[in-house]
């Protein structure tokens, strides 16, 4: 099992955020994690990590690749960290450093990774494999994105390199919160596909997240419906979308078939 | 759009008079304080003039009442400027922001202690803490001045690395190099740092103008560098007496001072703006 996640809780003080949240994930397994905003999706992903911002106390227990991540110091996790696994964040102006260039931001984990495995890479070698990860996240000419600095970039490319940063880790499993969010339709679309293709290429396991269940449905083989910090829902797509069993998912049905409905009246 | 595009080009022209202008001062300064090291027009101790002369063509600005020349003295006095106004400026940015660091990394009842003890601190003329500083050294010196400014200094600097440095913290950035397995004192060096410098360096400028004119109040308290350095302040001080029979001797170090003073802030100024501009761009 890559992902073990056994009754998770998590608090700000006395205030509950996410209650009792139990999820396994296997290798090469995808999961949808669906929620309204605010409901503690994004806080699921990172106590999954063990990188709450601080102030947020996780309880219950994580294994990550087997590694115990509740309660484990910092020193402990950043040894396993980057192989377990590697998150793509919703808000692309602020997932990658203003200051740093594209490159060197995707030669950062990189290096590190190499390092790790015990076959460091440096200069023309690492260079290469930055340009080589540019161009894997489908971006046009690599020398000319590595050069820039993200405010050079739009905001469908800077998922991209977001994404390649993430991939520079080589992880088992890849968490993408909500990475769309942000984006325009069309643009939206591609990052779908490109993520699609990229966790199959490289047989990641997928913990998609998203307040959008037709984002996920196509995307992912198994969803958890999260609400107020409580999974109230899971199972595979096709379950959760023809029988829904709880009310709230219903309405996320019904509301997703609306939308549906809607776009469909207008081609 | 539009009306950045229209908007920049003033913005950049004022920005630039600002940088420019506060170069030429402070540059000024800066190598007349190189010179001294190498040249000066008279031995600033020797008696070379009649006393309390006025400006003439051998003493520029005159002399002072034991008959030495001004101008010599003013330009020793920008080198000393210099040198205190760097060193205070190094030493409060080395404990400010390690200080401020830290503070954004310890857990919630050590920040807020240090955050209150800073608070407090600032509350503080610097000058007095300064003047308690180096009541505190056995004896004044050109170094007990520069550590003094530069501790008062840094409770200041402290305050703002910590403030921003906890706006950086949160950013997903940093989450993203903490989840690839990047260490806190790697983080630091590479993301913060870098981050924080563009808003820190002006807010140094500035600190750097403060210390400059806090040293010369030391110097004209006697809390200064002894003499033979010759600090503006003390200069000052000296010609207090005299001031109706010989303003120039007043005036002169205040001249400097202030030139110095507005140089380095107009500086600090120009940089501001760029900053804003390079930051803007997020
Ligand atoms: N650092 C924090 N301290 C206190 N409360 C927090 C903190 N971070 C998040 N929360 C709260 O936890 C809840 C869940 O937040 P979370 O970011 O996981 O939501 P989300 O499902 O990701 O929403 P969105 O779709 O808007 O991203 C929210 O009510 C939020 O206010
Ligand atoms: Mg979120």
């Amino acid at each position: 099992m890559l992902l073990e996640m056994d009754r998770v809780s998590v608090r700000a003080g006395e205030k509950i955020l996410v209650s009792d949240l139990s999820m396994t994930l296997d290798r090469g397994e995808r999961v949808g994690l669906i929620g309204e905003s605010g409901s503690g999706k994004s806080l699921t992903a990172l106590a999954a990590t063990g990188l709450l911002p601080s102030g947020l106390t996780a309880s219950g227990s994580v294994l990550l690749g087997g590694q115990q991540v509740v309660g484990v110091p910092d020193q402990v996790l950043d040894r396993v960290r980057g192989t377990g696994a590697a998150i793509v964040f919703q808000e692309p102006l602020s997932a990658l450093d203003p200051l740093m260039t594209v490159g060197m931001q995707i030669a950062e984990p990189l290096a590190r990774r190499a390092r790790r495995n015990g076959a460091p890479i440096t200069g023309t070698r690492l260079k290469e494999a930055v340009l080589e990860l540019i161009d894997d996240v489908a971006l046009p000419d690599e020398r000319r994105i590595a050069r820039a600095y993200p405010h050079e970039l739009s905001g469908g490319q800077r998922q991209r390199v977001a994404i390649a940063m993430a991939l520079a880790c080589e992880p088992d499993l890849l968490i993408a919160d909500e990475p769309t969010t942000a984006l325009d339709v069309t643009t939206q679309a591609e990052i779908l596909i490109l993520i699609d293709r990229l966790v199959q290429e490289r047989q990641m396991a997928l913990l998609f997240i998203s307040h959008d269940l037709p984002v996920v449905a196509n995307t992912v083989e198994r969803v958890m419906v999260l609400r107020l910090g409580e999974a109230v829902e899971t199972g595979t797509v096709s379950e959760v979308f023809n029988r829904p069993q709880h009310d709230y998912t219903k309405s996320l049905v019904a509301a997703a078939k609306r939308f549906d409905a809607a776009m469909e009246g207008r081609t | 759009m539009t009306i950045t595009q229209v908007g920049s080009p003033s913005r950049g022209r004022r920005h630039s008079v600002a940088l420019r202008a506060g170069a030429l001062l402070v540059g000024m300064h800066v190598f007349v304080g190189l010179l001294t090291l190498v040249w000066l027009p008279y031995d600033p101790n020797a008696f070379t003039g009649g006393r309390l002369e006025g400006a003439s063509l051998q003493h520029m600005v005159g002399t002072d009442r034991l008959g030495r020349d001004l101008f010599t003295q003013l330009m020793i006095g920008s080198r000393i400027a210099l040198q205190v106004g760097t060193g205070a400026v190094a030493v409060g940015a080395f404990i400010g922001v390690t200080l401020g660091i830290l503070a954004a990394f310890a857990s919630k009842w050590l920040d807020d202690a240090l955050a209150a003890t800073l608070d407090i601190l600032i509350a503080f003329p610097t000058l007095l803490i300064a003047m308690l500083v180096v009541a505190a050294s056995d004896q004044a010196s050109l170094w007990s001045a520069i550590l003094a400014l530069g501790i008062a200094l840094s409770a200041i600097v402290a305050r703002l690395t910590r403030i921003l440095a906890k706006r950086v913290l949160v950013m997903d950035y940093i989450t993203a190099a903490r989840t690839s397995g990047s260490s806190w004192p790697k983080i630091v060096f590479i993301h913060v740092l870098p981050n924080i410098w563009p808003t820190l360096s002006v807010n140094f400028a500035l600190q750097f103008g403060l210390a400059v004119i806090a040293e010369a109040s030391l110097s004209y308290l006697g809390l200064g560098a002894p003499p033979p350095n010759a600090s503006w302040g003390r200069i000052l001080q000296e010609a207090q007496g005299t001031v109706y029979t010989a303003p120039l001797g007043a005036i002169a170090p205040g001249i400097a001072l202030v030139s110095l003073a507005i140089g380095v802030n107009l500086l600090a100024d120009g940089l501001r703006e760029r900053v804003d501009d390079r930051l803007g761009d997020r």
